[in-house]
């Protein structure tokens, strides 16, 4: 349905997206994993129309954006990072007039607007004005407005970032009753357990690139090293580390900062006595060791030796 | 028909902000009643006026009107300056040409007839522009005749009352009698005709100085307008309510035309709301033609919110644009005549006052107020049009890359 195709963006000197391309289904929930920078939000933006491509394209159903961009976008809702609404109007007149910026008649938006709120559960609050709102409230209007004109695509950027624990867990619910309604969703969000939630396929980006792609079960298998044994030490050595990474079933040792290291390996429960006696025999201390189950956390950390949240 | 959902939904934001609405709404007022009250004399009575050279011509020698000229117009602390010339028709050529700021005819017979009690007749010659200075000549005028008519109009019943009594034999004056006739006969005196020269389309009414700044602050708080309309524009883009329009299918234009009307609606209503306060409770007359004064907010309105789009392409930050912006409508409202009259600048800065929006507001207003004809607004109204389109083409392709991301 969504084409995405060799896409690039520079500004200046700096390439912020290198040549993506990625497929999505219809109904299909697709998740764009990756640190801040790493042109998630760019890419975003080229598919809504808000910015134009330097090379490559993108299509809806084969019609292509640069060609039919009102076309494109009625059939789009975005649900930007930041709070886009107006602080100073109700919930309801926010929701009103985005709809109207979507084509809506007000007699359309008005009949909408019942649905909307309770979609994101804030009935109750329509006639308040979004100033006196909590920041998971407004994020919560923040999604309704894109979903007054009934999108073929919801593009959720960042739609959790600096909230309560209960707002996140509303929005999280909302997208995947959305989702199972049969509207394709593009997630984009640095929190790896949103995606792997939500999403059926993932596209994970750093530096501008699309470094892994496909289903869970796709990028796990990608991960040399099935599982992460997560260790605090003390007292590091050079030569502490090099026996550890000698050790049989032990494929990488990635140092996090701050004693802290992501030790991959296979077979876990018969490595990890390894591993403790290797350090001990090495004078290392260990304040702390356990063992993490496979996750995209760990592939983006064995493909880029960084945090998804550095 | 975007456009207008964005240009009402700005209206119903600016609408919501108390802090906004005070400065703009109740502000023009206090000031107005303030400055109105306070400096109300300087329009009628020539203290701290402008300079002001004044032609004169009289068919023949009159002493009456040699007093006028010397001992009132010229008096200690007056601001006239008096030419002579032979004729009404030089008179009437020295202020069209603007030697002269007023021309004063006085017909033969002026001061006998003054002497007589009756009321002889004086015109006036003047422009749009010399207003302020016309209401003092008049003004000053109007003082002497009804001064030597009382003089005279006493005397003469005293003459009359002594003249009865000594023929009776007996001596009798009745001064409530003789006081009520002079009023009766003082009412219907003073026959002056102010005769515009350089438009005769223009008005003749003097100006108080509560209408005078009326309008001065009425039009130089709709100027703030435009950097609010500019700060509104810049925080769309700063918080990604911009972008999003954008990622709608909306077209640039309809956003840029709805930023504009929004502007522009918001001045009208508050233009219509300060004419309707002024007037309610300060009686301030805005002059008989209300099709003017809506033309006059329209125009204005729109210049402001031309230049709203003009300043908001000028800057990136809100509190930039805010403190320029505060800067700018004060340096326009000083050189547009909204804080001292224009008629007190010197030459130059009068014609660098005609490059700002609100000098031509406020003398349209000033020339509505003095009961002005279609034909003298017809070039105020154009300049103040062009203002707005010409600042709203610039802004919107200065805009244009900003405005798409």
């Amino acid at each position: 349905m969504l084409d995405v195709m060799e896409l690039s963006k520079r500004y200046g000197d700096r390439e912020v997206v290198k040549n993506v391309s990625f497929h999505i289904d219809q109904g299909e929930a697709f998740g764009l994993l990756g640190p801040n920078g790493a042109g998630k939000s760019t890419t975003i933006s080229m598919i809504c129309g808000l910015i134009a491509s330097d090379h490559g394209d993108i299509q809806w159903a084969h019609q292509s954006i640069k060609r039919s961009p009102v076309l494109i976008k009625k059939k789009i809702g975005l649900v930007p990072q930041e709070i886009a609404l107006y602080p100073m109007m109700s919930a309801k007149d926010n929701l009103l007039f985005w709809g109207e910026m979507y084509g809506l008649t007000r007699r359309e938006a008005s009949q909408r607007l019942k649905e909307v709120l309770a979609y994101v559960g804030l009935e109750a609050r329509a006639k308040d004005k979004v100033e006196t709102f909590s920041g998971g409230m407004k994020r919560r209007i923040n999604i309704g407005a894109a979903l007054m004109h009934r999108p073929e695509l919801l593009i959720m950027d960042e739609p959790t970032v600096g909230i309560d624990p209960q707002s996140r867990n509303h929005i999280l619910d909302t997208v995947k009753k959305l989702n199972e309604e049969g509207m394709t969703i593009i997630y984009t969000s640095h929190y790896m357990e949103e995606v792997e939630m939500l999403c059926d396929r993932v596209a994970i980006m750093d530096h501008g690139e699309v470094i892994a792609d496909g289903t869970h079960q796709d990028l796990r298998q990608r991960l040399v090293g099935g599982t992460m044994v997560h260790a605090v030490l003390e007292k590091v050595t050079h030569e502490g580390i090099a026996a550890i990474e000698q050790l049989p079933h032990v494929e990488e040792v990635v140092e996090k900062g701050e004693g802290q290291y992501e030790i991959f390996v296979q077979h876990p429960h018969q490595t990890l006595s390894r591993i403790v006696t290797a350090a001990v025999q090495n004078g290392i201390m260990i304040s702390s060791i356990d063992v993490k189950e496979p996750n995209l956390e760990s592939l983006f950390l064995q493909l880029t030796g960084r945090s998804l949240r550095d | 028909m975007k456009w207008v959902s964005i240009a009402f939904k700005d209206l119903r934001v600016r609408f919501q902000d108390r802090k906004e609405l005070v400065m703009l709404l109740l502000m023009p007022l206090l000031l107005t009643a303030i400055l109105g009250t306070a400096l109300g004399g300087t329009f009628g009575e020539g203290g701290g006026a402008p300079d002001t050279t004044v032609a004169v011509a009289m068919d023949a020698e009159d002493e009456m009107i040699e007093q006028l000229v010397e001992e009132v117009w010229q008096g200690e602390g007056s601001p006239l300056t008096v030419v002579s010339y032979p004729t009404e028709a030089m008179v009437k050529e020295a202020v069209q040409t603007e030697e002269v700021d007023v021309g004063v005819y006085f017909p033969s017979g002026w001061g006998e007839q003054l002497m007589d009690g009756a009321s002889p007749t004086t015109t006036i010659h003047s422009s749009p522009e010399k207003t302020i200075q016309t209401s003092i000549v008049e003004s000053m005028t109007t003082t002497f005749i009804s001064r030597v008519q009382s003089q005279s109009l006493t005397t003469q019943s005293f003459v009359r009352e002594l003249s009865a009594s000594a023929a009776d034999g007996e001596i009798t004056v009745q001064p409530e009698a003789q006081i009520e006739g002079f009023s009766e006969r003082l009412s219907a005196s003073s026959d002056i005709a102010v005769e515009n020269d350089v438009a005769t389309d223009s008005g003749s009414a003097s100006i108080s100085g509560m209408q005078y700044y009326a309008a001065a602050m009425g039009v130089m708080f709709l100027l703030f307008n435009a950097t609010i309309g500019a700060k509104s524009f810049i925080e769309e883009r700063n918080t990604q309510t911009l972008a999003r329009m954008f990622s709608a299918p909306v077209r640039p234009v309809s956003i840029v035309a709805g930023k504009f009307m929004g502007t522009m609606l918001f001045s009208f209503l508050q233009f219509v709301l300060f004419i309707g306060a002024t007037a309610l409770l300060f009686q301030v007359s805005w002059g008989e033609n209300y099709g003017q004064l809506a033309a006059l907010g329209v125009v204005y309105s729109m210049a402001v919110a031309g230049i709203a789009i003009l300043v908001a392409s000028l800057f990136k930050e809100e509190g930039n644009a805010d403190a320029v912006g505060s800067i700018g409508v004060q340096v326009f409202a000083l050189l547009g005549g909204s804080m001292i009259p224009i008629a007190a600048f010197p030459g130059g800065l009068q014609m660098v006052a005609s490059l700002t929006p609100n000098k031509w507001a406020l003398d349209s207003f000033l020339a509505m107020m003095s009961g002005a004809e279609w034909a003298s607004l017809v070039l105020p109204f154009l300049v103040l049009s062009l203002f707005g389109i010409l600042s709203l083409l610039i802004g919107s392709l200065r805009l244009r890359g900003s405005v798409k991301g």
